[in-house]
């Protein structure tokens, strides 16, 4: 959640394309994909890790082809993933604290 | 052997407190120690000694020093009953960064002339904001293209400068998923971490690993079987009275130890994974989706995925998204069932016949079929309990279906193996951590990656001076792009040079000279040593100015495959003659523009082709770049007429006079940076390569 918030104010601000470029690998790895992953526990911290970056990729790829088809090429916009991400992970850890059940692999 | 649970049992040591953790670090010396010789070594070779049997044969001593240091840890520590799964991660993530961060280190480029093609396709996809030409396969599979656009939009970074680092970011990716996905199929923790440095070592030489759909689309297969294995697959079938399909499968099953069913909601999360990431894969690359669907339906078939609609809505998903797009694989690879001569698929579409391309041909197919012959082995092994092998062996043998309707021009085979070796690795690395005798345990786990290694990376660095290219030849690519007109024809005398870079690819033909018969361009090959020949076929073509380049990669291509013979000639007798002029020259380029005095196109006599193919990395390219040649001509009236006026290049204040256009007229650089002339267009042309945008 904090990288959702943090790396797309590092990519807009950044003066340096390689911590431009960092930021922006970081945003679609480890924050996209979270917005799901914060509600499966997959059981094995490494398959949680590969769960949300596969996850952030794939939403990220889809976002941007859908772009490119409807000729609404507006890559800056790709950053609002950050706002569905950040209110799911929100809404994660409040329903967490309220004890509801998350989908989780049987031990 | 292949048992599925929901979760691995944690056998690691859990001594994760300071002392735990400067234990490990301790442990990880010989790692630090390793990548240091590596480092060492890569500083004292000099790129200008690398012969023709590449990186290994170059190198000094250090280096194996080093290889020997980073695999000898990894034994030591996957032997110790303490041992701690994040430094057996450091380990193998050393060595992948040994195998794939070599080439980039010495060469500060992206590997591979396709790369070029790719950067091109996401420049044109960012610059226009949408498709250009839907009948270009690439931008008719266009989702990795926006995700390179994309990256680069946000990031201000230009492709050329993250494509030298993809391979080392794909294969890292794929060790991580490749860990899950291992640690899901085995209670032993020792197998995972060695099937992945296996898996790494086997598959070094495919490089399949650049800046492409097929890396891209390959990573998210792995996250697709992932979720399939952990949540859709392996779990006990509902109880119902066994049929004969039952009775069979229950036979091919014994000894398969099912777990149970993950909950509902999981299962449907599960599922839309699956479906969310099939549909990326199917709309970045052709053939990904096939081979997925292969293994998906092999398991489906055993009653090892539910729910089992989901192969049929996937099908569906594959074919609905290639059925509007077929005309363009039909053209390319003569549809989706290109016959079905599984040897004819299967081999290569040419023959090597220089000793450096045998040797580097007969080390990379020797390692695949060890692999293959091992994997075989052990599946057989377990006949009296193949359930234990069951989920392994489907995956690794269903790619071969694939090769029973496609050639994939003559790509297919590189496929098998890279979609067949995590499940090879995963059955090798089992065979290896039981072997009961500890100390020969031990010795295999060391030499087996060991041995693999080595060949693996000779079969990858043996071609490395036809594969890399320096910064001087993407500048001159890069200048050549900034500055001829649109319309223009960049002659290439070898099919070897980094081009298509640019959004503006589309306005430019690429011809390459036919003095190679392995161009598809049958008996009628040129001698390229020939210079009215050379002249007679350039006058053919239609472009509006024609510019012909040589390199050092071009040298280095025909050096290691044979052909085009004699290009040594042309580039000598180029400068002394009056129908080309200097046009450009940095180290590693020279770009002459055709300026004809007075040539007369002819047809050109028919020779006989030499007998020996010439392989290719990717023949799928080959046969693209094909379609760009200029059709010889037979007779005279056929050459369309070119005017004799010389090019003068934007930066000239005054026109120069023709016939003979004085160098002076050109932008010859001796050695340096190329200047930057004239109006750019996305940051193209600049001194060093374009690595901003």
């Amino acid at each position: 959640m904090l990288v959702g918030v943090l790396a797309p104010i590092v990519i807009l601000l950044s003066p340096w394309h390689a911590l431009g470029l960092a930021a922006t690998l970081l945003f679609v790895l480890a924050a996209v994909g979270s917005g799901v992953t914060c509600w499966i526990d997959a059981g094995d911290p490494i398959a949680q890790a590969v769960l949300t970056f596969m996850l952030g990729l794939a939403i990220f790829a889809l976002a941007a082809v859908i772009m490119i088809w409807t000729h609404e090429w507006y890559p800056t916009v790709l950053l609002l993933l950050a706002v569905p991400t950040v209110l799911s992970c929100v809404t994660r850890l409040d329903t967490g604290r309220v004890g509801r059940p998350v989908y989780r692999s049987k031990k | 052997m292949s048992t599925i649970e929901a979760r691995p049992a944690a056998t690691f040591s859990a001594s994760t407190g300071a002392l735990g953790v400067l234990a490990g670090v301790l442990r990880l010396s010989p790692a630090a120690a390793g990548l240091a010789c590596w480092v060492y070594s890569l500083d004292r070779l000099q790129v200008n000694s690398l012969g023709l049997y590449g990186v290994l044969a170059s190198v000094d001593a250090w280096f194996f020093v080093g290889l020997a240091l980073l695999i000898g840890g990894f034994a030591v520590e996957l032997a110790r009953g303490q041992r701690q799964l994040w430094v057996l991660v450091v380990y193998v993530l050393s060595i992948v960064v040994v195998i794939d961060a070599t080439v980039p280190l010495l060469y500060h480029t992206p590997e591979y002339q396709w790369v070029f093609k790719h950067i091109g396709v996401a420049q044109t996809l960012k610059v226009n904001g949408r498709v250009i030409d839907p009948n270009d396969i690439y931008q008719a599979w266009p989702t990795f293209f926006s995700v390179v656009a994309a990256i680069s939009s946000l990031s201000g970074a230009s492709p050329i400068t993250f494509a030298t680092w993809a391979p080392l970011f794909f294969e890292l990716a794929n060790c991580l998923a490749l860990l899950a996905i291992f640690r899901s199929m085995t209670r032993d923790s020792r197998v995972p971490i060695l099937a992945v440095l296996l898996f790494e070592c086997l598959v070094c030489w495919v490089g399949q690993d650049y800046l492409s759909p097929q890396a891209f689309a390959y990573l998210l297969w792995l996250g697709l079987i992932g979720v399939v294995l952990r949540w859709l697959s392996g779990y006990a079938p509902r109880e119902s009275s066994p049929g004969m399909l039952d009775r069979l499968r229950g036979r091919l099953l014994r000894g398969f130890e099912y777990r149970p069913a993950p909950e509902r909601g999981l299962k449907i999360a599960a599922v839309m994974i699956v479906i969310a990431l099939f549909f990326v894969i199917v709309s970045s690359h052709q053939l990904t989706p096939y081979i997925a669907l292969a293994g998906l339906a092999c398991l489906a078939a055993l009653g090892l995925l539910r729910p089992r609609w989901l192969v049929p809505v996937l099908a569906l998903i594959a074919v609905g998204f290639l059925l509007p797009r077929y005309h363009i694989v039909s053209s390319q690879y003569g549809g989706l069932f290109s016959g079905f001569n599984v040897i004819n698929n299967a081999s290569a579409p040419v023959k090597v016949s220089e000793p450096a391309a045998i040797f580097s041909e007969h080390l990379a197919s020797g390692l695949a079929v060890m692999m293959w012959l091992a994997a075989i082995a052990l599946v057989l092994r377990s006949v009296r309990s193949p359930g234990r092998v069951a989920i392994p062996a489907v995956l690794a043998f269903s790619p071969f279906l694939v090769l029973l309707v496609q050639s994939y021009g003559g790509e297919a085979t590189y496929r098998v193996v890279l979609f067949s070796a995590p499940w090879c690795a995963y059955l090798i690395a089992n065979a290896v951590v039981g072997l009961r005798w500890s100390p020969l345990r031990i010795a295999a786990t060391a030499l087996v990656p060991a041995i693999v290694l080595l060949a693996g990376l000779q079969a990858l660095y043996g071609p490395v001076t036809v594969n890399a290219f320096t910064p001087a030849e993407i500048n001159a690519s890069q200048w050549l792009y900034g500055h001829a007109p649109a319309g223009s024809s960049f002659i290439l005398a070898a099919e070897n040079f980094p081009v298509e870079e640019s959004a503006r690819t589309a306005s430019y033909s690429l011809p390459v000279l036919p003095s190679d018969p392995h161009l598809g361009v049958g008996e009628d090959w040129l001698d390229a040593g020939d210079l009215p020949e050379v002249n007679s076929w350039t006058a053919s073509l239609s472009g509006k100015e024609k510019f012909l380049v040589l390199s050092r990669s071009m040298v280095a291509y025909s050096s290691f495959f044979g052909f085009p013979r004699d290009t040594a000639r042309l580039e000598a007798e180029l400068p002394s003659s009056p129908d080309w002029t200097l046009y450009f020259k940095n180290a590693d380029v020279t770009i002459y523009h055709f300026t004809p005095v007075a040539v007369a196109t002819r047809s050109i006599p028919r020779r006989r082709p030499r007998p020996t193919p010439l392989p290719h990395r990717s023949p799928r390219r080959r046969a693209q770049r094909r379609a760009y040649v200029e059709p010889r001509i037979s007779s005279p009236s056929q050459a369309p007429a070119e005017p004799a006026t010389p090019y003068v290049p934007p930066s000239t204040p005054a026109p120069a006079p023709a016939p003979t256009p004085a160098p002076s007229v050109t932008v010859p650089q001796a050695h340096g940076p190329v200047p930057t002339v004239g109006s750019q267009s996305e940051g193209e042309g600049s001194a060093s390569f374009d690595t901003s945008e």
